[in-house]
């Protein structure tokens, strides 16, 4: 892959991957810029590694995964970003948008790295089990387990 | 507690704004091309330093190969001092030339081949150079 095609695979993905860090960053933008640039740059260096065959989605968000842990690692467990800073960092953003997102990103932050993930790519972003089993490196059924077990994390966390 | 399907709705809407876009690509493709000249410099250095260990494998047999020969082809100068020198180092010394000399010779070829090797390198980035948006890379 030459470097102008990565160009447009990223243009057509970096919406989705960005949104998809946001999401795991509980809603620190700054931070989840920071990731998936890191990771975009990782998978720039590693296209040698890129199986065409494969999609290009989740070979993007594997990097942004393992660049997500390893971020988290380095710095620690962090809190929910704060409604002003969603405020002023969402431009489009409503009070409600931004008061609504607050609460799911808190009710996220109680939920592990992995469940966080497994909840966002496949209830938010529409990927299959066996595609975030592979993107996670785990089985089938503990991706099933944490969707569960993140489900009823969720649901009592939100709108109580 | 929240309703299944109010949570499913809460998930699939999730669409929060992510910010400029532009600004976005515009410091992705500052960093490649951080990442291009990096590589580049590698890719170039590498090419340098096969072609130095080359150089230095030829010069080191050749000169290797002729260290041997004039080892062999040396006069032995000990017969015609050996009967007046009566110093034991002296003569130790006297008997032991030819190593004396490869040995001499042996550190001047290394010392030559290092010199040649070196030849040329350049300092990397040298005068506070560096690459344009590698801060970025930085992280605090």
């Amino acid at each position: 892959m030459t470097r102008e095609q990565f160009v447009r695979m990223v243009k057509g993905e970096q919406e989705a991957l960005r949104r998809f860090l946001l999401a795991l960053c509980l809603g620190r933008q700054d931070e989840a810029d920071d990731i998936a640039q890191d990771a975009l740059v990782k998978a720039y260096v590693s296209l040698g590694d890129y199986d065409e065959r494969g999609r290009a989605s989740l070979w993007l968000r594997r990097i942004a995964y393992t660049t997500f842990l390893n971020a988290t690692k380095a710095h620690g467990r962090r809190h929910t970003a704060s409604l002003d800073s969603c405020l002023s960092e969402t431009s489009d953003a409503t009070a409600d948008e931004a008061f609504r997102y607050q609460e799911l990103h808190e009710a996220l932050g109680a939920l592990s790295e992995a469940e966080r993930t497994s909840i966002v790519m496949h209830y938010m972003e529409g990927y299959k089990t066996c595609e975030v089993a592979e993107v996670t490196g785990q089985s089938e059924a503990a991706v099933r387990k944490q969707l569960q077990r993140g489900r009823e994390e969720l649901r009592r966390r939100i709108g109580r | 507690m929240m309703e299944e399907k109010d949570l499913d709705i809460l998930l699939s809407n999730y669409k929060p704004g992510i910010g400029n876009e532009e600004g976005f690509l515009a410091s992705l493709q500052h960093r490649m091309d951080a990442v291009d000249m990096v590589m580049e410099y590698r890719a170039r250095e590498m090419r340098r330093h096969r072609r130095r260990a080359i150089v230095c494998f030829v010069a080191g047999t050749v000169v290797g190969v002729l260290l041997a020969v004039l080892a062999r082809l040396l006069p032995s100068p000990v017969e015609l001092f050996q009967l007046t020198v009566s110093s034991g180092i002296l003569l130790f010394l006297l008997n032991n030339v030819h190593y004396a000399v490869m040995a001499l010779c042996s550190l001047v070829s290394v010392y030559g081949i290092v010199g040649m090797a070196r030849m040329g390198e350049p300092e990397p980035f040298a005068g506070g150079a560096s690459f344009p948006g590698t801060g970025a890379f930085r992280k605090g």
